[in-house]
């Protein structure tokens, strides 16, 4: 074994030994890097956790947080353009309910022109909130 | 038992699923608490661990799966670091003494003070030192990985990694000398 690695590797288990605490002796070849290593431990302290009423503020912190990220993601979801869209359908099905309700002519025959009849504006209408449904839902998705 | 990884808990969190979140969480308290203590004053350790796990609920949806987890999660970190030195330089506060309650100051002892000199020297030799130096050390003492684990995560051989480990703590020591 070169001598770096033999090096490296008294380095390895002089900071395992740090981290857990245990004694362990070095060689002069060493030097003050072994300083280094306690310095180490000492500046993170690895085994120390988080003070519980500090991680008890940051859980109530957070769940605020969540909550919030929630409802921003429910907003997104309901979109402008989908809350038309559905205001839309729900104008069309309650026309056609109209049109079924209003029911054809008592005599089953033509009368009058078709653009005067209540018929065709109600359906006109529905077409148009229809097509009007559709832009906006095609313009929200570009 | 089988455990999710990260990355699917991450997904699942993304789905709205807080219980996958606080899974997630409470895997990386210590390890984001502890790569804080080592870059940050102990007065601002608590503040800004809050901060980076706001972060990460606010920028959840930005997470690609393409990227590890804890890559992702880490460069929150060193993001969140750099922000409160930014302010704290902004309003030019420093390590300074702090005020108590009656607003006199809170004088350390001589041992206090030996010790928090010694941790602000060796803080500072850390945060000097390349990235990959940083990294390896930070793996070992705030995630608490072994070196073989480290070795495993870094796709490099056991020898690799202890070379470069004796590399970054003889760059501190080097550092050290210069502060």
């Amino acid at each position: 074994m070169d001598e770096n690695r033999r090096l490296d590797d008294e380095l390895a288990d002089l900071t395992d030994a740090v981290i857990e605490n245990r004694e362990i002796k070095t060689s002069d070849d060493m030097a003050d890097l072994p300083e280094v290593v306690y310095g180490l431990r000492d500046l993170i302290e690895p085994g120390d956790p988080p003070p519980a009423d500090f991680e008890a503020r940051m859980r109530q912190r957070l769940d605020m947080e969540w909550d919030q990220r929630q409802r921003r993601l429910t907003q997104v979801r309901v979109s402008p353009a989908a809350r038309v869209a559905t205001l839309a359908a729900a104008l069309v099905v309650v026309l056609v309910v109209m049109i079924a309700l209003t029911g054809p002519p008592a005599n089953g025959g033509m009368q009058g022109t078709a653009l005067g009849s209540t018929e065709a504006i109600i359906g006109f209408v529905a077409i148009a909130a229809v097509v009007g449904a559709l832009v906006l839902v095609w313009r929200s998705r570009r | 038992m089988f455990e999710a990884s990260d990355e699917t808990l991450a997904r699942k969190a993304q789905l709205g699923d807080r219980d996958a979140f606080y899974a997630l969480y409470n895997r990386y308290l210590q390890r984001v608490y502890n790569r804080v203590k080592s870059k940050v004053p102990p007065q601002d350790v608590e503040d800004v661990t809050q901060e980076i796990f706001i972060a990460v609920v606010r920028s959840l949806d930005g997470y690609q799966q393409r990227a590890r987890f804890n890559t992702w999660l880490y460069t929150i970190v060193n993001r969140q670091i750099a922000e409160f030195y930014r302010r704290r330089n902004r309003s030019e506060r420093g390590y300074g003494v702090e005020l108590d309650s009656d607003g006199a100051p809170e004088l350390p002892s001589t041992a206090d003070h030996e010790q928090a000199e010694q941790r602000m020297m060796i803080q500072k030799a850390l945060t000097g030192l390349p990235d990959h130096y940083q990294e390896i050390i930070l793996q070992r003492f705030a995630d608490g990985l072994t070196f073989a684990e480290i070795a495993q995560q870094r796709d490099q051989s056991l020898e690799a990694v202890k070379s470069l480990y004796r590399r970054a703590v003889q760059a501190i020591r080097d550092n050290m000398g210069e502060v």
